[in-house]
């Protein structure tokens, strides 16, 4: 393996660029129009354009990716997440094309890709499932009469889903058609594959998950949990590992499920397997990512692993470079999402230019970003700007370096999330561990906490200073001189 | 130079006057003891009672100014006392305008023209980011008049419905 294309954008992509870089392999970029000026594009030994902005047409196009690989000469494809990524038949194209894609085969991705299938083989390898469809449900009658079975509150689920897309929670028989409708439609916009299934809701969960890595020689092993509870929309924001107030013989049971349905699949390269954990400490089997995780840097902080470099290395044929008995966590790690969103308003996506920004470092701190001042996010996909990852040696001081590093980023220009992240890191009950999924709900019934900002006087006044100074510069041209000429004259007086 | 402020509720007449010392600040007509240094192109340094506050700001789209210091941000506006009256008449009149809560794409319309509404009820659901959301009636009423198609493309803000 010589040259990597990433398949992918923002963040993750500027990620893999770095893991090419630290193993010494050229990494090709590809974009869309609407990425024509984006970070992965300038930080890439090379960058290929696409298509058109919309998915379908650039980073969802089969045929375009791998006509890039021909033309830029890559060997291997990384695939990121979303788009292509948990896509068998696209890693079987690669294969086709003789080109490594870099992940799970495409064998074990069809085995667990979509959500059905790897619910039939958890229930064959005795893993907890939840009670529901095995299957996608096949109209608004079956939905009725299997939600009729198992009682209210129930969950419907695309089958090719992640990420909260096509998702949909529903209390009552009554809503039950319409929020089909939408999660089909929604699935099918998302996923290009409308199936949803259902199955039993449990109320106020907290999602697990166990991150596993296998090599094409057999070997597996589980790095660790992550809890990643802390969701709005059905979408993450916050993770962190190890999961808070979780026994060490649960997480050891839920390591080795992870390891078994991996197995099942004959799994190889990253894979997060995904439970839910009830109040009383059962878990139960969601699904299986075939993919790296947004939030692996989270593992990385502890186990001292660079899980992308690793899947890298196990593409290229090289055994697991540890056992399972080498892999140990060290200390407390924590993610917070930066999104384009706005948290007065739903959390509702809110694309527009990057103003200002300024990203916070020092001791145990990470920021891994997709942007950059005068960036324009545009609308025509997921809205994460960046993730800001710390390690402490506990969960408190973790908690604290958080705490200081949310209050050095200084980003401005879009409605963004990081006054609610620092409103989270001063709450009592997240500080606890006490959370599950309805936790981002139960924190905005409260009232906000009083603004300790500045006293009034002061911030009107920093603000007509900065009134003045953002007035309209008098135009070149008003000086006679175009900056073509002074270019020119500074040229000639360099000499 | 003479700045009307507007930051949440409260509204002050920043006078700034630039001296060979810095810049003289008074706040509603009262000096105010601070001195300020402009630290760098967003950047400005304010020293009051001994204690500097830095201020970073950005001008943002809508053209309001945006001031953050360390975990702290707020907004502020340079503020045309005529724009307040206009909106003060616009919640007279009891009608209500539903707008974009963000740029995204018309793909569905869940009510027509002339329909009774209740509050929190959908209106049409819009899709940005490939997420689908119920944009919902802010208050019961009629559906006065709706703006948009379904698959018509929208920007922040834009004019969705109007309900009376």
């Amino acid at each position: 393996m010589r040259k990597v294309l990433i398949a992918n954008r923002g963040e993750i992509a500027v990620r893999l660029i770095r893991a090419c870089r630290d193993l010494g392999l050229a990494s090709v970029a590809v974009f869309s129009d609407a990425d024509r000026a984006a970070l992965h594009v300038q930080m890439a030994d090379e960058a290929l354009r696409l298509g058109p902005a919309p998915a379908a047409e650039s980073y969802l196009d089969q045929r375009r990716v791998l006509e890039a690989a021909r033309r830029s000469g890559a060997d291997a494809i990384h695939p990121g997440y979303g788009f292509l990524s948990e896509n068998s038949g696209f890693a079987a194209a690669c294969r086709g094309a003789g080109v490594t894609f870099i992940g799970p085969t495409p064998e074990s991705m069809a085995a667990l890709g979509s959500k059905t299938a790897a619910r039939r083989l958890a229930s064959e390898h005795k893993i907890p499932i939840l009670p529901g469809t095995v299957e996608a449900v096949r109209g608004a009658e079956e939905a009725a009469r299997v939600a009729a079975e198992i009682g209210f509150p129930v969950m419907l689920k695309a089958s090719a889903g992640g990420g909260g897309k096509g998702m949909r929670r529903v209390a009552s028989a009554a809503e039950l058609a319409p929020a089909l409708a939408l999660a089909a439609a929604e699935a099918g916009s998302a996923f290009g594959d409308s199936a949803v299934f259902l199955e039993r809701a449990v109320d106020q969960p907290r999602h697990v998950e166990v991150q596993v890595f296998g090599d094409l020689h057999g070997h597996l092993a589980w790095l660790g949990e992550r809890d990643c509870s802390v969701q709005r929309r059905h979408q993450k924001i916050i993770e962190e590992s190890p999961a808070p107030r979780l026994s060490p013989a649960t997480r050891e049971a839920m390591g080795r499920a992870a390891v078994a349905a991996a197995r099942a699949a004959n799994y190889s390269s990253a894979g997060t397997v995904e439970f839910l954990v009830d109040a009383e400490e059962h878990f139960y089997f969601l699904e299986v990512n075939t993919r790296l995780q947004v939030e692996h840097p989270v593992t990385e902080m502890v186990t001292g692993l660079d899980l992308a470099c690793l899947q890298i290395r196990i593409a290229q044929g090289e055994p697991l470079p540890f056992t399972q008995a080498d892999v140990a966590s060290r200390g407390h790690a924590f993610e917070c999402r930066v999104y384009a969103e706005d948290p007065d308003n739903n959390f509702m996506p809110s694309p527009g230019t990057i103003r200002l920004l300024q990203p916070p470092s020092g001791p145990g701190v990470r920021e891994d970003t997709g942007v950059y001042p005068g960036w324009t996010v545009p609308l025509d996909y997921d809205p994460l700007l960046s993730k800001l990852i710390v390690w402490g040696s506990d969960r408190h001081e973790a908690a604290a370096r958080m705490r200081r590093a949310l209050d050095e980023y200084q980003l401005a220009g879009i409605r963004n999330n990081l006054a609610f992240f620092r409103r989270v890191f001063a709450d009592p009950a997240f500080l606890d561990g006490r959370t599950d999924t309805g936790y981002v709900a139960r924190l905005l019934a409260q009232a906000p906490p009083p603004d300790s900002a500045a006293p009034p006087a002061l911030v009107a006044a920093a603000a007509a200073i900065a009134a003045a100074a953002s007035r309209p510069a008098p135009a070149a041209a008003a000086t006679g001189i175009s900056h073509w000429q002074r270019a020119a004259r500074q040229e000639g007086l360099r000499g | 130079m003479r700045f009307d402020i507007q930051v949440g509720a409260s509204v002050r007449a920043v006078e700034l006057k630039e001296t060979s010392n810095g810049i003289e600040i008074q706040v509603d007509g009262a000096p105010l003891a601070a001195d300020a240094l402009r630290i760098g192109p967003q950047t400005v340094s304010i020293l009051f009672e001994g204690t500097s506050h830095t201020f970073h700001w950005t001008r943002l789209d809508d053209g309001a100014l945006w001031l953050g210091a360390r975990g702290n941000e707020a907004q502020a506006e340079v503020q045309d006392p005529r724009q307040a009256l206009t909106r003060h008449r616009a919640e007279q009149s009891g009608r209500v305008r539903l707008q974009a809560p963000m740029a995204g794409k018309v793909v569905r319309l869940l009510a027509a023209a002339g329909e009774a509404v209740q509050s929190g009820q959908g209106v049409l659901v819009l899709e940005a980011m490939k997420m689908q959301n119920e944009v919902r009636a802010p208050k019961s009423g009629v559906l006065a008049h709706l703006a948009v198609a379904s698959g018509e493309t929208v920007a922040t803000g834009q004019l969705l419905a109007e309900i009376e």
